[in-house]
C-alpha cells in the first residue's frame, strides 16, 4: 500500500472511531446497535466453514416503493491460531435515510391521491384475473372421475 | 462514511482485531456483498496492520492489526 492509499484509510477508518463510545458520542447514533465492544482471549485455535454475518434493511409501500439495502460478510474456510487477542465488532442500521425516502413517496401520493386509486383498481383487475383463472382449473377437475370409482364401460372394454 | 466526510451507512459492520500471534494454517476464503435493491452506495475499506495481503499459510504475523468497515446507503435519486 502507497503512502496515499494509507492516508486515505485513515481518514476512513480511523482508530477512534472503532472506539464505539467516541462514535457514538459524535452523534452516530443509530437505530439499531449489536456492540461487542470488549472481547480479549488468549489464544483462540479457530476453524470455520460457510460463517455467513450479514445486516439488511427493507421497506415496502405498496407495490410503489421497494427498498433493500444491506451488507453481507462471507467467511468461506478459516483456520488459523491467533494469540493475545482483543476484537471489537459493530453492527448498525440507521432509519433516517429511509423514513426520509419513504416520507418524500407519502407526500408525493399525499399530493397524487389518484395514484393509489389506480393501483387498487389494477390490484382488482389482477384478483379478478386470479380468481378467473382459479375458477377455469378446477372446473376440469370436478369432471374428472374421483380416486378409485369405476372405470367406464367404454374404458373397460379397452381394458379387456 | 465515517463522520462528517461522507453520508453515513444505513447499514453497516465493523470489526477491528488486534493481536500479538496470528497465524493461518491455510489461505482464508472471504468475500463480502452487498444486496439490495436500486441505486446504492456500498463501501468497504480495511485496514491492516503486520499482515500480508494476501496472508501466506504457515508464516506467523506478529503484532498485527486488522479492521474493517462495511456499509451500504440507499441513493434518493
Amino acid at each position: 500500500m502507497n503512502e496515499a492509499d494509507s492516508q486515505e484509510l485513515d481518514q476512513a477508518l480511523p482508530d477512534e472511531e472503532l472506539d464505539d463510545e467516541a462514535a457514538l458520542d459524535a452523534g452516530d447514533e443509530p437505530d439499531v446497535l449489536l456492540d461487542v465492544s470488549q472481547l480479549r482471549v488468549d489464544e483462540i485455535s479457530l476453524e470455520v466453514d460457510d460463517l455467513r454475518a450479514r445486516v439488511a434493511l427493507q421497506a415496502d409501500v405498496l407495490s410503489l416503493l421497494k427498498l433493500h439495502v444491506g451488507v453481507e460478510a462471507e467467511l468461506g474456510r478459516v483456520n488459523l491460531t491467533i494469540k493475545g487477542v482483543e476484537a471489537q465488532a459493530l453492527l448498525k442500521v440507521r432509519l433516517d435515510n429511509v423514513a426520509r425516502i419513504i416520507e418524500r413517496v407519502l407526500t408525493t401520493i399525499d399530493d397524487n391521491p389518484d395514484i393509489v386509486e389506480r393501483l387498487v383498481e389494477q390490484a382488482g383487475e389482477t384478483a379478478g384475473t386470479a380468481v378467473g383463472e382459479v375458477k377455469r382449473s378446477v372446473a376440469p377437475a370436478k369432471k374428472r372421475p374421483a380416486k378409485g370409482s369405476r372405470p367406464s364401460p367404454a374404458r373397460r372394454s379397452e381394458e379387456d | 462514511m465515517a463522520g462528517g466526510r461522507a453520508p453515513r451507512a444505513d447499514v453497516e459492520m465493523v470489526a477491528a482485531v488486534s493481536a500479538d500471534e496470528l497465524r493461518f494454517d491455510a489461505e482464508p476464503r472471504v468475500g463480502v456483498r452487498f444486496p439490495g435493491t436500486g441505486n446504492r452506495d456500498s463501501r468497504q475499506v480495511t485496514k491492516r496492520r503486520n499482515v500480508d495481503t494476501p496472508v501466506q499459510p504457515g508464516k506467523t504475523y506478529r503484532r498485527v492489526f486488522v479492521a474493517t468497515r462495511i456499509g451500504s446507503r440507499l441513493l434518493d435519486e
